[in-house]
């Protein structure tokens, strides 16, 4: 069994041998499947006993279960992703688009990016990226890192209406910590878009509150909470800054996610 | 710190202006200076006394910065190797 998956302008081959993996591989990366043509990569997964092998590019592991695999084929198309994505600039945030309008929900582990991207979702937003977006060259486009949505088993328990009513999702088991969300083509997924604003979430008590943060301090957050972002040889602190001309930044005080997508939209309107 | 101590910038590899604010890019270290640390900032010319720069703030801002704070600040800048003190 074998898909091809089209990743900026490169090609990679995913080849199982288990059918079983079948409607996991096909749904998690379903908005980066392609026609079959010449593969710059292949990642090639084999029954291995009880558990699988996993061979890529600087990866050869075993894995001793399916749940197992799951998580390390995420993760290994990701490192090979960042390897094709290597001369752009990628910030550790998710994205979504409005009628055309381009947001990033930035900041650390735990303050609610991927949350906010799927109750925009639930509310007339497009899909692009969950936890890592690929900045353009303009400084004004983003396109989506091909990667699947996945929240936190406790996150899932406390928020199970942040699931788009047909959007279908993978959980493995009780002991499992993450549940995967498979984004499908079409209405809920976009390609790129133009970036309007990076907006930075803070958890706080009462209604959702927008204001319009400076350059410094979003600059330092971004530095600072930007974490995975990938640092170029010369410096990136001059396409931050362009980033932030581009895309005014704003912080996000919510309590509610539902009424923080409601009052971002209103702003996007 | 004694405020006859005269601070004086050091010469970093990149200075960017924000709007409220000012980037020093020092090899693999980036400073971000809020708009008053930036005038501090400014302040620290080699010629100017710790003293003169607290007086010279105060008539800026009156009811804004007081003198603990310019002179912690300056030891700041000091400790982030962003100016040395002379004298």
């Amino acid at each position: 069994m074998r898909t091809w998956l089209r990743i900026s302008t490169e090609t990679v081959l995913l080849k199982w041998d288990d059918e079983q993996l079948n409607d996991i591989i096909h749904n998690m990366f379903l908005p980066w499947r392609y026609e079959d043509c010449s593969p710059t990569y292949e990642v090639i997964i084999k029954r291995s006993g009880k558990g699988y092998s996993l061979q890529a590019p600087d990866v050869d592991t075993l894995c001793l279960d399916k749940e197992t695999l799951v998580t390390n084929l995420e993760y290994t198309l990701t490192l090979l992703s960042q390897k094709i994505f290597d001369t752009y600039i990628q910030i550790h945030a998710s994205c979504v688009d409005f009628n055309g309008n381009g947001v990033l929900f930035l900041g650390s582990h735990g303050s609610g990016k991927t949350t906010l991207a799927l109750t925009a979702i639930s509310n007339g937003f497009k899909a692009l990226t969950d936890d890592i977006t690929v900045l353009c060259e303009d400084h004004q486009s983003v396109i989506g890192f091909p990667r699947p949505f996945k929240v936190t088993d406790n996150t899932w328990n406390m928020y199970p209406r942040i699931v788009p009513e047909d959007c279908p999702y993978y959980k493995f088991s009780e002991d499992n910590t993450y549940v995967f969300f498979y984004i499908p083509q079409g209405s809920y997924y976009a390609d790129e878009t133009r970036l309007k604003h990076i907006v930075f979430p803070v958890r706080r008590k009462g209604p959702a509150d927008i204001r319009q943060m400076g350059e410094t301090e979003a600059l330092r957050k971004i530095l600072v909470q930007g974490m995975n972002f990938y640092l170029k040889e010369d410096g990136c602190v001059n396409d931050v800054l362009k980033l932030l001309r581009t895309a005014p930044p704003l912080e996000i005080a919510f309590s509610d996610h539902w009424d923080a997508i409601s009052k971002l939209r209103d702003i996007l309107l | 710190m004694d405020i006859n101590t005269v601070p004086k910038r050091i010469d970093t590899s990149e200075k960017i202006t924000l709007s409220d604010g000012l980037i020093l890019h020092q090899k693999k270290m980036i400073h971000t200076l809020n708009a008053t640390g930036a005038e501090i900032f400014e302040l620290c010319d080699g010629e100017r006394s710790v003293q003169n720069i607290v007086n010279e703030m105060a008539s800026r801002y009156p009811d804004g910065v007081t003198d603990a704070l310019i002179i912690d600040y300056i030891d700041q800048l000091h400790e982030s190797k962003l100016v040395e003190l002379i004298q």
